[in-house]
């Protein structure tokens, strides 16, 4: 099978108009601040409810001081992790202002200090209970472990929560496999629900506190809820009521492959343009794996089509799945949509397998003639992913196209070697002249992104109008 | 967070933290070791009832039974003196024994409180306590709070949560009782 000639390429329909202008920006940012205070209060607000339940008044001597810090540091700790999973809820109001990208970055990024939190509540009441019982360390814990209530749930909770922060930076270092990474992330749910119970059992803050223990039972319950609604069941329903399935693959090149799903009501499905779906296949040894794909056409009501790169890993055994299986999705996610447009002119750079999301806007965007300027670098241009329907696109609606092909020129150059020696933000700027007053586009590799996000951001264009996005679990 | 944002809630922030701070200077911590709280001032308060005490009211400190499980023969025995044809009795009743886990060890908290009238005047613990430096003192600073209060209306001992608990529930028992 071969990809659809250009000329009976199916369309969909550009968007009739696009709201810009600066007051969009002003507005994610003011929804940004909200969700923050929001965030920030309930950190606050632990904090104030130890303070004014005299938390700092009864430290006298080491242990009480011990006891204190044990306090705080789980107070704060589990706060800062309610929010963390709440980060990766994949929760509407969450994504939308921040992107599943940002949102996962965030996420990333608290791993490490609630982890710290934690071991430091630990290792203070541990000290604190030792001073006092007159007992050393280790006849402290055993102690902990098999006499106190819930104590001995909540140290193995603890355990596996070294585990998963472990694993995770193990995972970033590409010292582990996708798989392993994933079975032990699932870890940390059952990590935060043993650790639980001694909450509010033996909690010196929550225990026979009745404020205190509606606030925690409400915010337990509000991120329970929400990953149980957003991660869990709506994914399964959307995924049951499309029930999709795989029609055809199809080749589109030396290393890349279109998958095209079929199923029930597609015209009502959500995606637009640049956002992408978790697809799982459900065969015996694939449904468990969720991965990221960018649609790469415009939703049509026809099919969902994927366009998905062989990187060697799972992608690659991805690409032989039989027509016919069965495929669950979660999404769409993303904010690489015409959404965050704010000017007239547009300027789409993609690069290899990045090129999906920048196909689907150049179909759908709305734009005059002339609006948009697409830039596809590609290595080989007789072996390029959608090449012929991003020129089929700029033909028919009248973009101007720049497919830049071959070995780069330089170490951290994102073009080509033309011979030249011109610098990349000249040649962009002759490409797309108008360049720092249009919104950019870019998708691709990770190192290349950030290197076009250096010119761009030479060639004047302010950041809030450079749109980038990385795939991030 | 934009910069003024940041300013404003920073600011916001510190203002909040200092207010409950200072509101925390006053607040009630529970229960300090070392420091009983004051004796509640018994029965010569305003009594409910019009107390002709036969025998006075032998607000005795309630000794703390060494360790969990210790044998029962310390046990003070509950004593149901009836006040000769006064409607405020001197009653005694024993609380069920409440499980429980204390230091190193599981433990039965069983305690006996003896009410004149409305008014709680003697808690006595028959089985359950704490061991080991301040803790041995538990058990009576629970004791002494419990009459204060004139219930379980008290705040925990700092570091006996589980202790200050199975008290409480077993007060409460026994309040059950009367």
């Amino acid at each position: 099978m071969s990809s659809p000639q250009p000329s009976n390429l199916l369309l969909v329909e550009p968007n009739r108009r696009v709201r810009i202008g600066e007051r969009k920006i002003v507005r994610v940012k003011r929804a940004q601040d909200v969700i923050e205070i929001i965030a920030w209060s309930i950190v606050m607000s632990v904090l104030v409810m130890f303070l004014i339940d005299g938390g700092l008044k009864g430290i006298t001597d080491v242990p009480t001081a011990l006891g204190a810090i044990s306090r705080l540091t789980a107070l704060l700790g589990t706060a800062l992790l309610l929010i963390l999973m709440l980060l990766i809820a994949r929760v509407p109001w969450i994504d939308k202002f921040y992107g599943h990208d940002g949102a996962t970055v965030v996420h990333k990024r608290l791993g490490k200090p609630v982890l710290y939190l934690i071991v430091a509540h630990f290792l203070a009441s541990l000290i604190q209970y030792s001073i006092t019982n007159g007992k050393d360390l280790l006849a402290t814990f055993w102690w902990f472990v098999f006499d106190v209530q819930d104590m001995l749930l909540a140290t193995i909770g603890l355990f596996l929560m070294i585990v998963v922060v472990v694993s995770s930076i193990n995972f970033a270092r590409r010292k582990m496999s996708y798989e392993a990474w994933y079975f032990v992330h699932l870890v940390s749910y059952l990590s935060v629900a043993v650790s639980v119970p001694h909450i509010f059992t033996s909690g010196s803050d929550i225990a026979g506190k009745p404020v205190q223990t509606i606030l925690w039972v409400s915010l337990y319950l509000f991120v329970f809820l929400n990953i149980l609604w957003f991660r869990v069941w709506v994914p399964i329903r959307k995924s049951y009521r499309k029930s999709l399935v795989l029609s055809k693959s199809v080749r589109e090149s030396s290393d890349t492959t279109s998958l095209y799903l079929a199923g029930k009501r597609l015209l009502t499905i959500e995606a637009v343009s640049g956002q992408f779906y978790f697809l799982r296949f459900l065969t015996a040894t694939q449904w468990w794996r969720p991965h990221p794909f960018s649609i790469s056409a415009a939703p049509n009501g026809e099919y969902l089509r994927f366009t998905i790169g062989d990187r060697g890993d799972d992608t690659k055994r991805m690409q032989d799945i039989k027509p016919g299986t069965r495929v669950a999705i979660e999404g769409p996610y993303g904010l690489f949509t015409e959404e965050r447009r704010t000017k007239e002119r547009v300027v789409l750079i993609a690069s290899g397998i990045g090129i999906p999301p920048i196909r689907t806007l150049a179909e759908s965007m709305a734009a005059r003639p002339g609006d948009i300027t697409v830039i596809y670098r590609v290595r080989d241009e007789d072996d390029a992913s959608l090449l012929a329907e991003i020129k089929e696109i700029c033909r028919r609606r009248e973009f101007e196209i720049h497919v830049i092909a071959g070995p780069r020129g330089s170490k951290n150059s994102w073009l080509n070697d033309d011979g030249s020696n011109v610098p990349d933000v000249a040649r962009l700027t002759m490409m797309a002249p108008y360049v720092s007053e249009a919104d950019v586009y870019i998708c691709g590799p990770q190192a290349w992104t950030d290197s076009v996000i250096k010119s761009v951001r030479k060639a004047g264009t302010p950041s809030d109008s450079i749109h980038s996005e990385e795939y991030a679990w | 967070m934009r910069q003024i944002t940041q300013s404003v809630v920073g600011v916001l922030s510190l203002g909040v933290l200092a207010t409950s701070w200072s509101l925390g200077e006053s607040a009630d911590t529970g229960l300090v070791l070392g420091a009983p709280t004051p004796q509640s001032s018994s029965s010569s308060t305003t009594s409910p009832a019009p107390t002709s005490e036969p025998g006075s009211t032998s607000t005795k400190a309630p000794v703390p039974s060494s360790s969990a499980g210790t044998a029962p023969g310390q046990t003070p025995k509950p004593t149901a003196t009836k006040a000769p044809a006064v409607p405020a009795a001197r009653v005694t009743k024993m609380s069920d024994p409440i499980a429980y886990i204390a230091k190193q060890a599981k433990g039965t908290m069983q305690i006996s409180v003896t009410k004149i009238g409305a008014k709680i005047t003697d808690i006595a613990i028959v089985s359950g306590g704490t061991e080991g430096g301040d803790y041995a003192s538990v058990p009576s600073v629970l004791a002494q709070a419990a009459i204060a209060a004139q219930g379980a209306n008290f705040g925990n001992v700092g570091g006996a949560t589980h202790s200050s608990d199975a008290f409480k529930k077993a007060l409460e028992s026994a309040l059950a009782k009367f």
